[in-house]
């Protein structure tokens, strides 16, 4: 599985403690393991986030909805660790109904969202207010797009 | 795209309330809506189909609340809904004759990007009463 580059695999793992964590990801191209000691705090907290919903329970949503999927997981820790820098203004996340997870930027009326979908495919909306600018409903991680987009909210 | 046999329920009126639980974690102040806090747009999508809803006459808030411990409650008027392109339908179960479904443009039914910020954006987060 490739997103915008990046190889990652199934069998990705991710190791949590209270204190420190791995992100392993292993696969027959590469290995690589992304030490807690080479992220910034912020980082590092938004990381906790996107981990703690593998701890959501079945019907986290009250409307029947699993938990996000492991590829939508794996797909928000890879833009984090590989896309996020550590002055850039960070996500909110929460978990979307239908096992997807949700990015969020907002300053003042300017808002985006990035929406990950359960099998890892991402959906890109750009607002000011009422205003819907742009939709990209097939984005793909791209270091051009990603640095614009957070720009414009920082 | 939502299935072809599904219209829009004209009983529905357009200043009917539509209630939806939201995860608590996210809210922003409302600049749209007179102040107060509304949902980030993504407590209005559900990859698997149609949004999930109650009408707010046929309910109360305590009602919907008490089917998700923890949540908060959503409102917004039918009519913004139909204004991003939505059809409501009375979907009643059997433990909730106020469910309805929001059919979107999306895939099973589901709601759009577009559709759900339009939607989150002329939304309010009803204010917890102890």
């Amino acid at each position: 599985m490739t997103y915008a580059g990046v190889a990652v695999s199934d069998s990705d793992v991710m190791h949590a403690t209270d204190e420190v964590f791995e992100l392993e990801n292993r696969s027959t191209q590469w290995s690589e393991v992304v030490s807690v000691f080479d992220l910034s705090f912020r980082k590092i907290e938004v990381l906790k986030s996107l981990l703690a919903m593998q701890s959501l329970s079945e019907n986290w949503d009250s409307y029947g909805s699993q938990p996000p999927s492991t590829t939508a997981i794996d797909v928000g820790c890879t833009f984090v660790i590989r896309y996020l820098l550590d002055d850039d203004p960070m996500p909110r996340i929460i978990p979307v109904s239908g096992s997807g997870i949700q990015l969020a930027w907002k300053k003042q009326d300017k808002e985006i969202t990035l929406d990950i979908f359960p099998d890892g495919r991402l959906e890109y909306v750009k607002s000011c207010g009422d205003e819907i600018i742009e939709v990209d409903e097939q984005f793909a991680l791209d270091w051009g797009k990603i640095r614009s987009f957070l720009d414009w909210v920082r | 795209m939502p299935p072809d046999n599904v219209q829009d329920d004209p009983t529905i009126p357009d200043d009917e309330q539509l209630w939806r639980r939201v995860f608590p974690g996210v809210v922003y102040e409302n600049e749209q809506c007179g102040g107060g806090l509304r949902a980030q747009s993504g407590a209005f999508r559900d990859h698997r189909g149609p949004l999930s809803v109650d009408i707010g006459s046929l309910t109360t808030p305590d009602d919907v609340l008490g089917r998700g411990p923890g949540m908060r409650l959503a409102e917004f008027e039918a009519k913004v809904a139909r204004e991003a392109g939505c059809k409501i339908q009375r979907d009643p179960l059997p433990h909730n004759p106020a469910h309805a479904l929001i059919y979107g443009d999306g895939a099973k039914g589901s709601l759009t990007g577009r559709q759900a910020k339009a939607i989150a954006h002329r939304s309010r987060i009803i204010p917890l009463i102890s």
